[in-house]
């Protein structure tokens, strides 16, 4: 596992030459002020003191919409493969980088492979950020991850001092540091050291969550009063399965004009009352409280169950843009008690 | 590499047969395209496929043909929405795409030696006429004990596959029991709900499997009165039907807990569903 | 005491008396949120708990949405005249006040199962607007002084303060009525609104351009969305069953985020509100993008009022001039055929 580090003022210059033969995405601002992966410019020092872009990095994976078939004149085709251009992410927190892994728990085992999700996933290489300052809403280190466990992500960067240091976690992490490897020194000893020291003083400033557990009093706990008192705030508005980096949840939809059209998925919500609703009017999740479940017993039991993993990363960003103020740790509150 | 799992077998319609007096259930026969095509789309009875035409969308229906009886395949539909009222206005010849074969099958491992019982009601009875022709094809019949059959509908007019059902009933290793809630001037058989019959013919469970397709009324009922008779949950095989979408497990539409009804289903025993929650 | 104190513990005295004497069967609130800039609604069913109430700068919530759900909704007009309903009290601000109004105006909710309790509102602090005064540090707590103004604590223990006006929402900016009018009880001394001008200005100016400018700043606008639908499930008036805009028989739009499908989307929405919209803003803070959704239909609203000299929410009698045809409406608009 190659160990490297360079200096913070040749960030630039690294992502520079990657960007010859890449589209590399590096932390910058939206229009809103908030932070983005976005295709900038490289000019100037990149600001590394964000906390987590506003939406998560599966966009890159899994589109919001994202064409699976094309229609013409009576015949179905696939559509003709998009830009081949491998894609560099910069700056992926730990907890996004591993939420890929769950995305890829999904879509790329089984016996149903899916070729959309697998050939972006292919042909982008993300380095992820290790945090050195978690938000208020952070609890990676309470569902089993770390600010600087980044499982799914190619190379781990951790800001030092004066330097970052680069952790190829992959092949393709250990392509892309070869790759470079004229602009990087051999990682010291003190760098690693410090690297983790800053790392465990991050995981100290989080608030823990007790989730251990968990599946099996969600299991206990499925017709709890919990459910109804703990739902009735949710609008139903879809932002927290939107912004979340491992709903992965989508509609499928045909868009036609003519003869020329589309078959195209599209993000979707479990929160959404017809999310379920079955043609003949019968709805299994007829109100808030069943849907609200689901999203629960989904993320902390079912994909344990099925994954052996849990389906949320602690990015925190559902309980910072709900509107109604909701916080799934709430629920854990119950736990154990 | 693998074949890409949203992609539909191009196939056209080569039959159609209307089913009922009221003309909204039809059962569609249909070929595919490319030989190779038929050939890898292996099936059991159980398994449904995505039926899917362009502009319109797909909806996943019951496979009512068995692989015994060669390539083409049969669906009987029910016209109740978009999807369905566009494909019952189809003619013969019209093309559609078919992806599939997808869920599980009903268990034959388990079937094979074991006397059969079917208790279905009303269109869910597809694929068990899939289950039915496979058990009888001279090849299969004599890995099954005795078969019986008690299939019901609202009306006589709303039997599914009135000639098969007489075939079937002049045959000697099956034993067929119709029954109807309203009966008319010429129905000579049973009247009144399935659990009637059954609960009049009293199948014995030793050695016993039971397949119950329904609605969830039915359902209710039949699995009171297979209780009663002594079969165990896992001997009772029930099939589920959801809102679905991608049909292999990746949308996270038509879930029951921990299984997914298009992957883990939608052929389950009630042992198995109790384990689930009461989502469906 | 700050302002906001003392309007909390009055508020707290009506909640747990109206429980009390079993006046109202839920009373619907705002309660404190795991993170600073926002609460969470409360739905009170005893006395005991509306200890956990609060006012503050950040209760920005519309808690009208909620009542549809709050009451049953009869299938026919035998099951209406034996329908037990619960009997609702709620704490209204301007906004709130006046979205109720137009809830009961459009037979969505009986008034005489209410008892509003409103409070003249200063103003609600935006949470994104602090975050930029804060120059991107995570508050970590928030308090009001005597002044209204809030005092900020971030990482570091520093404090910042923030003057309320640089930090309230536009829709409080723009509030021409923050007094609520129509309630049963009124906590608070009146507040005075902004002046109509004020109202007027930004759509003025936004009408102002030429109509490819304003196309353009339209779809920029936009160009965001991810077609979440926070902002139609914020709305206390958006409470069709089923949206126009999910309907798939016939399908009007797409589900991605196609720009014509996005523009559709919002065009039809603020179409649908026009001169229903009581301008609370809750549909801009509910957009996980930051879009100003509310621009539109802010726009559309003035056109009612100018045309038809209507403003929605000021009583539960009125018919919503869209709803109604009177022969003196003004017809300079339709062209002669």
């Amino acid at each position: 596992m190659t160990e490297k580090t360079i200096a913070r003022t040749d960030l630039t210059t690294l992502l520079d030459r990657l960007a010859e033969d890449a589209a590399v995405y590096i932390p910058a601002q939206d229009e809103a002020g908030e932070a983005a992966l976005a295709e900038a410019p490289l000019d100037g020092d990149l600001a590394l003191d964000y906390v987590n872009f506003r939406l998560s990095p599966k966009a890159f994976f899994l589109p919001q919409n994202q064409t699976l078939l094309c229609f013409q004149d009576g015949q179905v085709r696939e559509p003709e493969q998009p830009d081949h251009r491998k894609t560099v992410l910069f700056g992926v927190r730990p907890c996004d980088a591993s939420a890929m892994l769950a995305l890829d728990a999904v879509f790329l085992e089984g016996d149903k492979h899916d070729p959309y999700y697998a050939s972006l996933r292919d042909k982008t290489v993300v380095i992820a950020l290790a945090c050195t300052h978690p938000g208020p809403s952070c609890f990676c280190t309470s569902v089993g991850g770390g600010p600087g466990d980044a499982a799914g992500a190619d190379v781990l960067a951790v800001p030092l001092e004066n330097d970052l240091l680069l952790r190829a976690q992959s092949p393709k992490g250990e392509d892309l540091l070869a790759s470079v490897s004229d602009l990087l020194a051999d990682a010291a000893p003190e760098a690693v050291t410090q690297a983790d020291r800053r790392i465990a003083d991050a995981a100290e400033q989080m608030e823990a969550v007790t989730t251990d557990g968990s599946a099996q009093w969600l299991r206990e706990n499925y017709d709890a009063d919990l459910w109804q008192t703990i739902s009735q705030a949710c609008i139903e508005c879809g932002t927290c399965s939107y912004l979340c980096p491992t709903c992965h949840c989508f509609d499928i939809t045909d868009e036609i004009r003519g003869g020329r059209g589309r078959r195209v998925r599209t993000w979707d919500c479990c929160a959404y009352p017809l999310f379920t609703l079955h043609a003949s009017g019968h709805n299994p999740r007829p109100s808030s409280r069943e849907r609200w479940r689901q999203r629960i017993m989904h993320k902390f039991r079912y994909a344990v169950e099925n994954h052996d993993r849990l389906f949320c990363v602690g990015c925190g960003r559902c309980i910072r843009h709900c509107p109604a103020g909701m916080d799934l740790r709430n629920v854990f509150k119950h736990v154990g008690a | 590499m693998a074949r890409n799992p949203y992609l539909p077998y191009p196939a056209r319609i080569e039959d159609i047969v209307v089913e009922n007096d009221e003309r909204d259930l039809k059962t569609f026969r249909l070929a595919f395209e490319d030989p190779d095509d038929a050939k890898a789309f292996e099936y059991m009875p159980g398994q449904f496929a995505e039926l899917s035409l362009p502009g319109m969308g797909e909806a996943p229906f019951g496979i009512a043909s068995a692989p015994t009886e060669g390539d083409h395949l049969l669906f009987t539909v029910k016209r109740m929405g978009l999807f369905t009222t566009e494909l019952h206005g189809l003619e013969p010849g019209a093309p559609l795409g078919v992806r599939g074969p997808m869920g599980n099958t009903f268990p034959w491992d388990r079937m094979a030696g074991k006397d059969i019982v079917i208790v279905s009601g009303g269109f869910a009875f597809t694929t068990l006429r899939s289950a039915i022709t496979y058990i009888l094809d001279p090849a299969n019949r004599a890995d099954f004990g005795s078969v019986l059959v008690i299939y019901g509908a609202r009306t006589p007019g709303e039997l599914l596959y009135r000639d098969e059902l007489a075939e079937w009933q002049q045959r000697d290793d099956i034993e067929v029991h119709l029954t109807v809630d309203k009966a008319d001037e010429t129905w000579t058989q049973h009247e009144g709900v399935v659990t009637f019959v059954l609960d009049e013919l009293k199948p014995s469970p030793d050695n016993t499997l039971a397949l119950v397709c329904g609605p969830p009324i039915m359902i209710k009922f039949t699995l009171v009165s297979l209780t009663q008779l002594g079969f165990h949950e896992d001997a009772t095989i029930l099939s589920l039907e959801m809102r679905m979408k991608c049909g292999i497990g990746k949308c996270g539409r038509c879930n029951i807990g921990n299984k997914y009804v298009c992957t883990d289903g939608p052929v389950f025993t009630r042992e198995e569903l109790r384990a689930l929650p009461v989502e469906y | 005491m700050t302002p906001s104190e003392e309007i909390e513990a009055r508020l707290r005295e009506t909640a747990e008396q109206l429980l009390r004497d079993k006046k109202v069967d839920i009373f619907l609130a705002h309660g404190k949120a795991s993170l600073p800039f926002r609460t969470t609604p409360l739905f009170i069913t005893s006395p005991e708990d509306a200890e956990r109430l609060v006012w503050n700068p950040f209760c920005a919530m519309n808690l009208a949405v909620y009542l549809p759900r709050l009451f049953v909704r009869p299938a026919n007009a035998k099951e209406a005249e034996n329908l037990e309903q619960p009997t609702i009290g709620m704490v209204v601000k301007g906004c709130e006040a006046r979205s109720v109004a137009v809830l009961i105006q459009e037979h969505q909710i009986p008034r005489d199962k209410l008892v509003l309790v409103g409070v003249a509102c200063g103003g609600m602090a935006d949470r994104r607007k602090a975050a930029a005064a804060l120059d991107g540090r995570d508050p970590l707590s928030v308090a009001e002084d005597a002044d209204g103004n809030l005092r900020v604590t971030v990482a570091g223990d520093q404090e910042v303060a923030l003057p309320r006006e640089d930090v309230l929402a536009v829709a409080c900016t723009e509030c021409r009525r923050p007094t609520p009018e129509l309630v049963d009880v009124l906590i608070g001394d009146g507040v005075e609104g902004k002046a109509a001008d004020l109202t007027r200005s930004r759509t003025e100016q936004f009408g102002s351009q030429d109509l490819d400018a304003r196309w353009a700043a339209l779809r920029e606008a936009l160009g965001d969305c991810i077609r979440c639908n926070a902002c139609r499930q914020a709305c206390p008036m958006c409470y069709c069953r089923e949206c126009l805009l999910d309907q798939t028989t016939p399908r009007w739009i797409g589900a991605g985020t196609d720009p014509s499908d996005v523009v559709i989307y919002h065009l039809v929405r603020a179409f649908h509100l026009a001169g229903r919209c009581t301008e609370c803003g809750a549909c801009t803070r509910a957009c996980p993008m930051g879009i100003d959704t509310r621009l539109l239909i802010r726009k559309l609203n003035q056109d009612v009022e100018d045309l038809y000299g209507y403003t929605p929410g000021e009583s539960t009698d009125a018919t919503g001039p869209l709803s109604a045809f009177a022969m003196s409406d003004p017809e300079d608009f339709l062209t002669e055929i």
